[in-house]
């Protein structure tokens, strides 16, 4: 049953079969938690938000319209709606940056290669953080997910045109970013 | 008219490195197999429905019950008090 197309699996969970569901789960839960951990920094509230766009996504499957986009687009819409509100939240309380969270480990057991590959990903993570919330997720999309620009508009809403202009603002932003930060 | 030969600058486009140390540097992380598992689990083989039911008072009523009482009692002990005196 695996290996059923994800029209298929779709149109058996909108019926209620659960197994069905957990398949697509099982095809898109690393992308979805890669996705949020990115945007938040966080692996615990990856883990939390992750959980909850799959409730969510199973509790309106049956309302689910195929519009020719993919089944990810909406898993996507579904993670970048609860990022948002826990950005939001978030935004009430105390702030702890992304460098803080990713690659944790103590710098004393990090040899010095790998230390200086470190800082410089620390560097780029903190450069993309510093970026609007819709730059972020062009910049995860396409270099975590390698979403073409295509999918990336169905993912967002967007048109293509838009998504290769907002792109390439991103990189001459995020190059500003890590420029300040040298 | 000869035409002169721009020098092409042999410097990388610094958009292009960008886009090479984001190629690096933004790796794919797993999520945590037992997390995995588990939301599997639930999505599933989700529980059944728990209805709560409402939280017995039967035990309370008695002792409001006297409390009433002996506010009421007291009111009227206050209350023939006044007439009489």
């Amino acid at each position: 049953m695996n290996d059923i197309s994800d029209d298929l699996a779709l149109s058996m969970a909108k019926n209620g079969d659960k197994d069905a569901f957990g398949i697509l789960y099982e095809r898109y839960v690393g992308r979805i938690y890669n996705y949020i951990y990115y945007r938040t920094g966080n692996p615990k509230e990856a883990e939390d938000l992750t959980a909850r766009v799959f409730y969510r996504a199973i509790n309106h499957i049956g309302s689910y319209k195929n519009l020719g986009v993919p089944f990810s687009a909406w898993l996507y819409r579904i993670a970048h709606n609860l990022v948002a509100n826990w950005h939001r939240d978030r935004s009430r309380r105390k702030e702890v940056p992304l460098e803080e969270h990713i690659e944790l480990r103590s710098k004393s057991d990090i040899p010095e290669t790998a230390l200086e590959i470190s800082q410089e990903k620390e560097k780029l993570l903190l450069a993309i953080r510093n970026l609007p919330a819709d730059r972020q997720e062009v910049i995860l999309l396409k270099f975590l997910d390698r979403m073409s620009n295509a999918e990336i508009a169905a993912v967002t809403g967007r048109s293509e045109g838009a998504i290769k202009s907002l792109y390439h603002r991103t990189l001459l932003a995020l190059r500003d970013n890590l420029e300040i930060s040298a | 008219m000869a035409r002169i030969k721009k020098e092409i600058p042999t410097q990388v486009d610094p958009l292009l490195e960008i886009e090479e140390q984001l190629s690096h540097q933004l790796n794919p992380v797993q999520p945590d197999p037992e997390f995995v598992r588990r939301i599997h689990s639930k999505l599933t083989n989700p529980p059944s429905v728990l209805l709560e039911t409402r939280a017995d008072f039967t035990g309370i009523i008695p002792v409001l019950g006297v409390i009433a009482s002996g506010i009421i009692f007291l009111w009227i002990i206050n209350r023939i008090r006044v007439w009489l005196f």
